[in-house]
């Protein structure tokens, strides 16, 4: 039986995300550890058709044995791209009763998370999540308890269904494009939930900072702030440092700034070189989010506060002197290093 | 004072044992802490005291492992050299 490997292609550039490039490593390491001769990859592209430009790239990567791709028509192309899980979950279901895979994979990404539930929930299995090791075809370590422990747990099910962490494998490498099959595959919604969902539009928050997790420098601010206005003094240090901002869940709850920037547990995971957190006192929740940042610096009013105990640096300050006075001294250091 | 008070203030201390911060200053603050509520008398009061303890223990347990997580992973983990 051959492994399916759900591709998310970035609707700007046509390019396969990282994360979709971890999850054929990850197939790989499974596929290999079956030993069978059928033990192909598949790829599924949605949205593109056979000879567009993603299709193209996606030949581009050696472990890939067969492309399916389902042609965009006006309703779901833009479906399709973005990954809505009504249309494309079922979509790969009905893949699936049709050539029966082994196991079905994509990335944790917010594209994996939203649509593989739906996958499994339609075959009635259970997802395995946020798998970062293959022991066997079967057995897959996973973390619990916010990434304090490790399990490592066996899926019974007939379909495996998984989601990778893409910062636990190596990404597929890219080699010379090959000649593979491609088949063409035509879906007509026909669940109650594809038929509800139509695409209206979308906005792009844009910003000229870094994406928060792949940023190397991230500032993260907290209840500390009081305020929303008071982020701006965080944006200043920001803009110096080229550093992404995010934000502790108690300021995204209280409203100083929009729930994308949530750092923790319930938010994204991120794991910079230099991760300054600014008027958080360090609820364990968000601590599991940052835990893999290399440098801790925390700047609290409350030297009693749990971040320091985590950090590598703590500054027993109050944030409205201390940050502006940083920034201040790397706009001077910026000068110096100009004039000299 | 109520049996499970005095359970809670012991655990705390164990917990306190494996805190990243020199015990004396631990035990320091978890004596503060206990002292604070010292005043509760009634019922109810004491129940959410005891609530938040649980909460405030399971916080410092949870610091405690980060702590060690992060030791190990600095000394043994990928690119440790580079820290």
């Amino acid at each position: 039986m051959a492994s399916l490997v759900i591709a998310e292609i970035d609707p700007s550039s046509s390019q396969l995300q990282g994360s979709s490039l971890a999850a054929i490593t990850a197939t790989s390491q499974i596929t290999s550890k079956i030993g069978s001769q059928e033990n192909d990859i598949h790829l599924l592209i949605a949205g593109y058709s056979s000879d567009s430009e993603a299709v193209n790239k996606a030949k581009e990567i050696p472990q890939v044995s067969k492309i399916y791709v389902v042609p965009p028509n006006e309703t779901s192309e833009k479906l399709f791209k973005y990954g809505v899980a009504e249309w494309l979950a079922p979509c790969i279901q009905q893949l699936h009763e049709k050539y029966k895979f082994s196991h079905i994979v994509a990335g944790a990404s917010t594209f994996g998370k939203n649509v593989m539930p739906r996958v499994a929930a339609g075959l009635q299995v259970s997802q395995v999540s946020d798998v970062t090791g293959v022991e066997a075809s079967d057995v897959f370590i996973r973390p619990i308890y916010a990434g304090n422990a490790l399990s490592k747990v066996k899926c019974t099910d007939p379909v495996k269904v998984l989601t990778v962490r893409s910062t636990a494998f190596e990404k597929a490498v890219l080699k010379e494009a090959q000649q593979l099959p491609v088949e063409e595959l035509s879906f007509t919604p026909d669940t109650n939930a594809s038929k509800c969902v139509s695409w209206l539009s979308e906005e792009v928050s844009q910003s000229e900072r870094p994406d928060l997790t792949s940023a190397r420098v991230v500032i993260s601010g907290g209840r500390g702030l009081k305020n929303a206005e008071n982020f701006k003094i965080l944006e200043a240090l920001a803009d110096k440092l080229g550093a992404a901002i995010g934000a502790s869940r108690a300021a995204v709850d209280a409203g100083f700034c929009p729930n994308e920037m949530q750092v923790g547990q319930t938010g994204k995971a991120v794991a910079p070189e230099l991760y300054i957190a600014v008027g958080i006192s360090g609820a364990i929740q968000h601590l599991a989010g940052m835990k893999d940042s290399k440098v801790i610096v925390a700047i609290n009013k409350d030297p009693d506060a749990p971040i320091f105990q985590v950090a590598d640096y703590g500054l027993v300050a109050d944030l409205f002197e201390a940050v502006p006075e940083m920034t201040k001294l790397l706009d001077q250091n910026a000068k110096t290093a100009v004039h000299s | 004072m109520d049996y499970r008070v005095r359970l809670l203030y012991k655990r705390f201390l164990l917990v306190g044992r494996q805190y990243p911060e020199p015990f004396g200053i631990v035990r320091e603050k978890i004596k503060r802490g206990f002292q604070a509520n010292s005043t509760n008398c009634d019922k109810p009061s004491i129940e959410r005291a005891l609530e938040h303890g649980e909460f405030v223990l399971k916080e410092a347990q949870a610091l405690v492992s980060l702590h060690k997580y992060r030791t190990l992973n600095k000394r043994y983990g990928r690119n440790s050299d580079e820290f």
